[in-house]
Parts: C-alpha cells; structure tokens; sequence
C-alpha cells in the first residue's frame, strides 16, 4: 500500500522534471556546442553532432582583458544590489506587516509603478545628476540605481512571504517583548528564509543580466558582463565562438550562487519544520 | 525571555515610518525625478536638439490618433496576456511536482532556473540561431518531416514563436516563487488531510493554492508587468518585425528615442502606458483587498 | 659675396627647417586622452599602431570600445553630456552626423586643419576625393566645415561563392541584375532550399538603407545624385519621389533579392546574412565590401572561395553602380583636450598610418593608400579589384536631412511591401504620403 502510494507520489513529479529539464537545457547545450565547434562547424547543413572540440573560443575569451574586467564588475555591482535591495526591503516589509502606516496603500501602489517604469527611461535624466554627484560610472552607483527595481519587487515579496506567517507567532513575539530589529532577526528571518532567498536570487539575476541602464550609467570602470557579451558583435563579422563562450562563462556565476543560496532554503525548511 | 519591555505608546508606530525612510529617499531619487522629467519633456516637441518648444497636448493626440500607435498597443497586450498565462500556470504546476521531490531536489531546481539566468541577448542569440531557416536545427528537422517553417520571418508566426522563448526563459521566475511558498506553509493541515484519505488533488486545491493565494496573485501582477515591458527579446530578435508585427511599446520608444532623435515624443508614449500599468495596478489592490478581507 | 651667400643660405635653410618643425608632435606629451569607439575592424588597425602613437607623441590613449548598436546610443548620450566623457569619437558620416552638427554637438576641424602649428604640412586633406569630403561638410554649400575626417568607406558590392555557382551556374557569374536575380532563385530551386541563391539584409531596421541605396543607385544609372535631398526627393523635402520609375526598379530589384533567399529573410540583419554566406549556405551576398576580409579570414569556410564583383549592370556590358558609406574620426564639441584629440585623429589618417590601418578593414579613405603596396598587399587581390571599380562609379548614400532615419524605415517598409506582393507603383505611392506626413511634423 505505502509502496504504490509512494510511486503515485513521487514519480509524476519525477516524469515531469525530467521533461522539463529536457526542455529548458537543450538550447543551452546547442549554444555550448557552438562554442566548441571551430568556424568551419558552427553552422553546417545538416547540423553536426559529432565534431572535434575545440577549448580555443573558452580560453580567447577567458585572455579578454575587457571580458575579464567586465566579470569582475558585475559580481561587484550585484553584491552590492542583492545586498541594498533585502537589507533595506526588509525593514519596510516588517514596517508595512507590523505597524498601521496611513499611507499603506499609495505607498504600495508607487512600488509597483517605480518598478513599471522602464530602463531606458532613467538614463536622461539619471545622467547629468549622476555626473555631478559622483556617481557616473561607478559600482555603486549602478547598484543604487538598480533599487528602483529590486526595491519594489523585494518589498512586495517580502511582506507577501510575511503575510503568510501564522498570526499566533505574530502575537507570541509581541508579548516577548523584543525589539523590533530582535524581532525580525530572531524570529521573522529565519521563518521566510525560503522567501528571503528566492528574491535575492531573482534580485541578482535581473541585475546580471540588466543591460539599458548600465549602457546609460556606465562608461569604461563599471562596465557589466552583459557589455562583455555584447562585444563580439563585431561590425563586419560575426565571432559566433566567442559570443557563445563568453555568453556560457556569464551564467556560471549565476549557477554558483543559485546552488550557494538553495543551501539556505533546506537550512531554513529544517527550522521551519521544527517551529511547527 | 526578558522583562515585558514594550516600547512607550507614542514610539510604536514611529518606528514603522523609520524603517521606510530609506526606501522612501531612494525612490524619489530614482523613480519620481525621472518620472517628473519625462512628464515635463511629453508637453514640449524637444527632439534631442536646442529646439525646446512648448507644445501642449499635440504629442499625446497625435500618439492616440496614430494606427501604428495601436497596434502596438494590440501586440504588447496581446504578447503579455498570453506570456503571463502560459508562464504562470505552467510555473505553478511544476512548483507543485517539484515540491515533492526531496532527493536531487537542488540541482532540479538550479538546472529549472538556468533559463532565467541567461540575459536577453543571450536569449535572443540562442532563439536566432536555433530557429534560423539556414542554420537553425529546429527548421531542419522540421523539414525532414515535411514541414515548411518560417519562424521569425513571417508576419504570423513571430509573436507567437517570441511568446514561445519568453516562456521558455520566465517560467522558471514563477517556479521559485511558487516554490518557495508552498515550502512555507505549515504542514500539519496536509498532514492530517492525508490521514483523513484526501488525494493529493484535492489537498493540492483546497490547502495548498488557497495558502499561497496572494503569492499567486503577487506573481501575476509581475509578470504581467515585466511582459508589458518587453524590450530585449522583440529588439534583439525581431527588431519589432517583420512589418510591426512584433513591435512594442517599449521597442516602439526606444527606436523614436534613440533612433529618430524624437525625446518629447518618446517620452509621451512612456507616460501614456505608464497610465495603462497604473491603471492596471489599481485594479490588482481592488483584487488584493478582497482577497483580504 | 661669399659670407652674403652663406647667410642667405643659411637663412633659408632656417626657413625650410622652420616649416618643418612648425608642428611639434610631442607639443602635448603626457595628456590623456579618451577615444570612443564600436567594435569595428578600423579599430583593430588603429589597436595596432596606438603604441607608436603613445611614443611619438607622449600622448596616453585610453581606449572605449563598444559593439555596434550600444555604441551608437552610447554615442548620442555622450556628445549631449554636461561634463565631456570623449575627446575623439568614431563619426558616422550621414544625417546621424548631421543631425548632431544640427545639435552643435561636433567640433569643426577646420581651425586644427588650417593652423600650420597643429598640422603636419604633409597631411595633404586633398588626398581624400571631394566625394568622401563632402560627406564632412555641414551645412554643404560654400561655407561649410569640415567636422570629421575619413577614415574608412565601405561600397556595396556582390560577394559569390564560387563553389556554388560552379556546380549550380556552370560557373557563370550573371551579367545583369535582373539575371542575377533569376540565377539566384534557380540556385534555390535547384539545391531543393539546401543552398540559398541570394542573402541579404531583410529585417525591418534603418540601418538597412545604405545597402537598399546602393541597389537602387544602380538602378538610377548616370542620373545626377544631387544633395541633400538625394534622389529620394525632387529637390525639394516637399516633393518625395518614391514612385519614380528608376527608384521603384531599385526597389523591386532589392525585392527580388530577398525573394531569392530564405523564406525567412525578413529576420535577417547583416550579421545572419553574412553568417549564412561565410558558412558556404548561399551562393550570393549583396552588402558592404568591408565584409571582405570577414570572408577572408584563414579559419573562415569561406576563405579561397569567395569572389568578388561590383554590382551586374542594369544592361549587359552596362555601366554598374553603387553606393558607399563613411566612418570618420570627429571630435566631440565638449571634448577637454582638444589639441591633443586632434594630434590623434591626424595621425592615425595621415599617409603612414591609413595604410597600416587599412589592411584590416579594406575600405582606406585616401587614393594614395590604394597604390601603397602596405596596404594592398595584404589584400585578396580580386577584393582590391571589384572594390576599385566601384569606387569609380559609387555617390554618398547620405541625405542630409533632420529625422531621416524615420524616413529610412520608410523605405525599408516599402520594399517589404512589394516583397509581400503589393504592386510597386503602389507602394511607392504610399511612402510618398508617408513622406509628406513626416514632413508636415
């Protein structure tokens, strides 16, 4: 009995990952063969699945000085982003849940229409006050700008996963008698952990991948990878090799974090569980 | 557990402002300045240049009155609803299986979100050159069984095909939500459904999507939103063709921007969908509040 | 007599030793400078000799680099930013130029280039045709600045793959276009949709013009070319022409190209179609000869295959011709070193350096650079040869108008209108209300 019930479970749920994967890497895995195929492979008619590998295209792009540095400034400008973005999403979730704020509502609605607003739009006028401040070109600078973004979508995020929490813990926290900054490191984080980190993810994700703004705000320091990607768009030639390398070599930051961070999401489950 | 410390009345809802003054400066620098501008800039005819005119409302007639206007209007709604549904419900339903899974259940889920990990040009590199007629292996394989395709090169099978890669690409956002907050809610109620005999249908939809009700609603919200903006696959890809087939409203902004110099006018149509999105937004907290109460 | 003589001598000398060090190369050692540029193959010459530059002149270089589309709008912002970001810039020289002299976003050149202190005497401005120097000139008409100098052209030329028209042609290279467009579709039909006869730019973008321009040019025959209008217009912006018989030819002839190609084409930018030629999927490209050395590079599938031809006449035995484009050095009006910006552009298009410069892009501005063995030498000789003929027949595809890019998309759209099957005449008639739309704006 618990046999068949067990296969009724976990198969389907097995049978669909599978499709699923199929579906989502066989683009990724053709882009990979690109990239190790040699010019005269890349775009044969019929397609060639067996060809011999070549790792020049991986270690032309790797030698990229600009390649290199572009990397180097994304992993910087999203540390800064994800960080901003919860740290301070946080607070303002917990004061939106917790504390009867008269302007709730307008406020919640100017997230969602800060967040709408498209890219391209901030770069004008974004421009000339950058430049005087100081912020023109500069790490921090993007990541700042980037909060009209993740602000927005964490907040909403985040008081949503803290919406769900049961209201007895609520009330049990409040007779403690914690402070508020206990309160939420003590009791709130570690309970929407799951939550906590899928917006961290998708934040750092958007954000490595965002291209309008930082063409606008950037010029030569601060450069993101998706500018190094883009550079092999030549004018009167196409490096197809170098395109698809440097575009495998961009996602595997984004694979670390995501297996770095779903650590998290079982550290937290293995608490949650427990409170229950 | 300490004394009972509660803070002095009048502090306790003070501090609940305190804790939204950083979000609140930042947004007004980041948000309404720019949004102030492009307002200011629809009512002038400034094309990039010293011509700085003040104009009125003849951006926003002549937008409302124009064909091409509408119809990209038609192509962004009609590429965001159904982006949105497809990506939606097929996200949900694979966050529902995936929950199940306890062993491998990380790298499913790395390997799921890959998609979402690529930037639209990569994605849009990807799709040209796999539904390319030349070079692109879905073509050549679909012409081995006969049948003639045309992917991005005509009129009728663009936006879908574009559709298509953008669910392909999205999807996986919905999937780690969902995700995370059907890991979230209490197990108890399922588990004592389970000893009562429910199936796994029924828990799935009278426990587990009621729980995460405003999760779902939340994720329809943004994704709509970020459908309605789409810019990098259709530039990238089809470039708003072929014809204006695939032209959006953000396509259709940028090329008046950067490519006819026309700010002013550019500027108009952003505020003008900008309305449509509030609008929108309006209608969700009306949901969201029923939902609610 | 004698110490009369010598002091004469003497002092001549001075005078001639003057001349030639009136303009000091090192005058402004250890500036910097920044060079906006897009990845382009005029920036891998100017890569190489950029450490002579830094020696001779002690001026440091700090190039930006850009891939092509994000370059142009990173340019726009960059010409309009208070505090200046650029002090030499890679200038397209059309209406995008001329729409940022219109903006006074551009420095003129001619105060640097007249001053013999800032220029070297041997730079010879004349060595560049009048045709390419037009394009430079703002307004046009007498009075007119030069705000860029020359740095590359590209004409636009047919490439063919002789492998394939020996198997599908007999290896007979068409001798009118219309032929041509008939020996590309027998290619299609012939390899079963495995070879295409014909790619070319079939997207819906403006930067597609200048290819159009050049097929409809040979179209337009011996008929003058008269700027700004160009011949989109009646020598008038109130007066479009877009249903004139030549120009409708043209159109349909580009019409016809695409018809020829993938049933796909409309998807194709200039980088699917030249993919799709360099792989060896199309018998023929019809685009800018700087894609040349593309095809000739050593690990390309089209390298020892490609031949080279200008665009097959209206009439057998017929004169061909074409259009070309322009790149150019400018310097940004809110550059912060100008003199220094200047020394840059002047020596990398100096008679020393265009050469070297020019063996990577095959597009050099200057007729001396094209009997300079440094620079042909290195080419695919039968390259030099259609390219050369071209330029004897090739006008400016520039229409110097405010928004002409809008105008472009126009044209664009035109041609797909025919391709789709609308009747030419038609069609034509419908960009001209179009035209006059955007006009009354």
């Amino acid at each position: 009995m618990i046999k068949s019930y067990t296969f009724r479970y976990f198969f389907p749920a097995y049978l669909v990952s599978f499709i699923a994967i199929i579906f989502t890497t066989l683009p990724i895995i053709w882009i990979f063969f690109i990239s190790i195929k040699s010019k005269k492979d890349s775009f044969t008619r019929p397609p060639k699945f067996s060809f011999e590998p070549i790792i020049d295209n991986y270690v032309k792009t790797i030698n990229n000085e600009f390649f290199r540095e572009t990397f180097f400034n994304s992993l910087l400008i999203t540390a800064f982003g994800i960080t901003l973005s919860i740290v301070i999403a946080i607070f303002a979730a917990y004061a939106l849940k917790r504390y009867q704020i008269r302007f709730k509502k307008t406020f919640m609605q100017w997230l969602l229409l800060a967040y709408m607003l498209p890219e391209f739009l901030f770069v004008l006028p974004m421009y000339s006050i950058y430049q005087t401040m100081g912020l023109y070109d500069t790490h921090f600078g993007l990541a700042l700008m980037y909060q009209v973004h993740a602000l927005p979508f964490s907040i909403w995020m985040l008081r949503s996963f803290l919406e769900e929490i049961p209201k007895e813990i609520d009330d049990a926290a409040l007779i403690d008698g914690c402070s508020p900054f206990q309160m939420i490191y003590k009791i709130y984080i570690p309970l929407i952990l799951p939550g906590i980190v899928a917006t961290a993810i998708l934040n750092g994700i958007w954000m490595w991948n965002e291209l309008a703004i930082a063409i606008g705000l950037t010029f030569m320091e601060a450069h993101p990878i998706t500018l190094g990607v883009a550079q092999y768009r030549g004018y009167a030639s196409k490096d197809w090799g170098g395109m698809t390398a440097s575009s495998i070599l961009a996602l595997i930051p984004m694979i670390f974090f995501v297996i770095v961070a779903q650590k998290h999401i079982v550290k937290g489950l293995t608490l949650g569980s427990l409170k229950g | 557990m300490g004394g009972a410390k509660s803070p002095p009345f009048f502090m306790k809802n003070k501090v609940g402002y305190y804790f939204l003054i950083p979000t609140i400066i930042l947004l007004i620098f980041t948000s309404i300045y720019p949004l102030l501008y492009s307002f200011i800039y629809s009512f002038y005819n400034w094309n990039w240049g010293e011509q700085k005119d003040y104009i009125g409302l003849q951006n926003y007639i002549f937008l409302l009155t124009d064909k091409e206007f509408w119809i990209v209007i038609r192509n962004t709604f009609l590429f965001a609803s159904l982006a949105c549904f497809f990506e939606v419900s097929l996200g949900i339903i694979l966050a529902l299986y995936i929950d199940r899974i306890k062993i491998g259940s990380t790298i499913i889920r790395t390997i799921l979100l890959i998609p979402l990990m690529a930037s639209g040009i990569i994605v849009s590199m990807m799709s040209k050159v796999i539904f390319n007629n030349l070079f692109g292996v879905v073509p050549f394989y679909l012409k081995k069984i006969g049948l003639k395709s045309s992917f991005f090169g005509s009129s009728d099978a663009a936006m879908p095909t574009l559709i298509g890669v953008d669910v392909w690409w999205q999807t996986a956002f919905v999937f780690i939500i969902i995700l995370a907050g059907l890991q979230s809610i209490p197990q108890e109620p399922i588990e004592s459904a389970r000893i009562e005999g429910a199936t796994e249908w029924q828990i799935t939809r009278y426990i587990r999507l009621p729980m995460i009700k405003s999760l779902v609603l939340l994720v329809i919200i943004f994704r709509s939103i970020d459908t309605l903006k789409i810019f990098d696959l259709v530039w990238g890809i089809t470039g708003g063709g072929p014809g204006i087939s695939t032209e959006v409203v953000q396509t259709y902004s940028y090329r008046l921007a950067f490519g006819f110099l026309q700010m002013s006018k550019s500027m108009t149509v952003m505020i003008l969908f900008s309305s449509v999105v509030i609008s929108l937004t309006l209608i969700y907290s009306l949901i969201e509040k029923r939902n609610n109460d | 007599m004698k110490t009369i003589a010598s002091i004469i001598t003497i002092c001549l000398m001075c005078t001639a030793f003057g001349n030639v060090s009136a303009m000091d190369w090192k005058a402004h050692s250890g500036k910097t400078i920044t060079f906006l540029m897009s990845e382009h193959p005029v920036l891998k010459g100017i890569r190489k000799v950029l450490p002579q530059f830094e020696r001779d002149t002690g001026i440091k270089v700090r190039v930006n680099a850009l891939t092509e589309d994000v370059y142009f709008d990173k340019m726009e912002v960059a010409l309009r930013a208070g505090k200046g970001v650029a002090d030499v810039h890679f200038c397209p020289m059309d209406s995008t130029a001329f729409n940022q002299y219109l903006a006074n976003l551009l420095e003129p050149l001619d105060g640097y280039i007249q001053n013999s202190k800032k220029t070297s005497s041997r730079y010879d401005l004349g060595d560049f045709p009048d045709g390419f120097l037009q394009s430079t000139r703002f307004p046009g008409g007498p009075g007119s600045k030069h705000y860029c100098i020359p740095v590359s052209f590209e004409s636009y030329i047919l490439f063919y793959n002789q492998k394939h028209i020996k198997k599908y042609l007999d290896g007979k290279v068409p001798e009118t276009f219309d032929d041509l467009i008939s020996a590309a579709k027998k290619v299609k039909n012939s390899s079963n949709g495995d070879v295409m006869g014909m790619v070319v730019r079939g997207k819906r973008t403006d930067t597609a013009i200048d290819t159009i321009t050049g097929v409809v040019y040979n179209a337009w025959g011996s008929r003058d070319v008269n700027y700004p209008h160009n011949i989109w217009f009646d020598g008038n912006w109130n007066s479009p022409q877009m249903d004139h018989p030549a120009i409708l030819k043209g159109l349909s002839q580009y019409a016809g190209l695409m018809s020829a190609g993938p049933d796909d084409v409309k998807a194709y930018d200039w980088d699917e179609a030249g993919t799709a030629f360099q792989q060896g999927l199309a018998a023929f490209f019809v685009d800018a000869s700087l894609f040349g050395p593309w095809f000739e590079e050593a690990d390309s599938p089209s390298n020892g295959n490609t031949g080279y031809a200008v665009l097959p006449p209206q009439v057998k035995g017929g004169r061909s011709y074409t259009a070309h484009w322009q790149w150019g050095l400018g310097m940004p009006a809110n550059a912060k070193e100008k003199d220094a910006a200047w020394y840059f552009i002047q020596y990398m298009t100096n008679k020393i350096n265009e050469p070297k410069i020019g063996t990577f892009h095959g597009g050099a501005a200057r007729l001396s650079t094209w009997e300079n063995p440094t620079y042909t030498d290195k080419l695919n000789p039968d390259y030099v040869e259609a390219t050369l003929e071209s330029m004897q027949t090739t006008r400016s595809s520039v229409v110097m108008k405010k928004g002409w890019s809008q105008y472009a998309l126009e044209i664009v759209d035109t041609i797909h209108r025919i391709h789709d099957g609308m009747n030419s005449d038609k069609s034509g008639k419908k960009a001209n209300d179009t035209f006059n739309k955007y006009h009354s704006q």
